[in-house]
């Protein structure tokens, strides 16, 4: 999958999930300022990715991404994981 | 009010639920139970299911909150009185405060309603600060 792929499924995952105008996501989108997301999107977003990347995404490296393009590259660096066979990250309790 | 009857299954991130709807359902009306009843069985199960971590962990008891339902898929214009449903809650991820469960409710065989839902537990963050953190 090239980070252009990856960048279209985001776009997708984004336009038909808050009903963004695909045109106005750039990969140097904020997701919470420009794109006026929330925390709770966020979960649909990385639920989503799960499905994308076929693992369960780190959630402390999750809390770091800021925008699309962070984004993009997180997906990239599971895909990698997933191929490498890393174990995925424990099931969290609530904080 | 406790909806759940009993819990059929449980794992570190998936539970089965079973519940009957009796006469003196809460929500029971002329013999029919609205359907919008499969929402507050998903979240029921869902904070059952974060009980059991709890226990397993011997992490204090969090309060918890349903904060919405996303793509509800509901089959059925009601449940009678006296039909038992299973409700199927696993956790698809979380983070901080935050966590979605895919859902799924079924009579028999059935599956008459299907969605997810987002939740919260444990301490909520002030306003503008982010639930992931």
């Amino acid at each position: 999958m090239t980070r252009e792929d990856i960048q279209q499924s985001i776009v997708e995952i984004l336009s038909d999930s808050f009903e963004l105008d695909p045109e106005t996501i750039k990969p140097e989108s904020t997701l919470y300022e420009e794109l006026d997301l929330d925390s709770i999107d966020a979960v649909d977003i990385f639920v989503q990715l799960r499905d994308l990347t076929g693992r369960r995404p780190d959630p402390e490296r999750a809390k770091e991404v800021r925008t699309v393009d962070e984004l993009i590259t997180f997906v990239e660096e599971e895909l990698a994981a997933a191929e490498r066979g890393d174990p995925e990250p424990d099931v969290q309790m609530p904080t | 009010m406790l909806f759940l009857d009993d819990v059929v299954d449980v794992s570190w991130t998936r539970i089965v639920t079973a519940t009957t709807f009796d006469a003196d359902f809460l929500l029971a009306k002329d013999g029919r139970v609205s359907p919008l009843v499969v929402i507050e069985l998903f979240a029921q199960s869902a904070a059952a299911l974060m009980a059991h971590r709890s226990a397993q962990t011997d992490a204090p008891d969090v309060s918890g909150y349903l904060l919405g339902a996303r793509k509800l898929d509901v089959t059925v214009d009601a449940f009678a009185v006296g039909d038992a449903v299973r409700t199927e809650a696993e956790e698809k991820w979380g983070a901080g405060a935050l966590a979605q469960f895919a859902c799924k409710c079924f009579v028999g065989d059935a599956v008459v309603a299907e969605g997810a839902i987002n939740v919260a537990a444990g301490q909520l963050p002030a306003d503008g600060e982010s639930m992931l953190d």
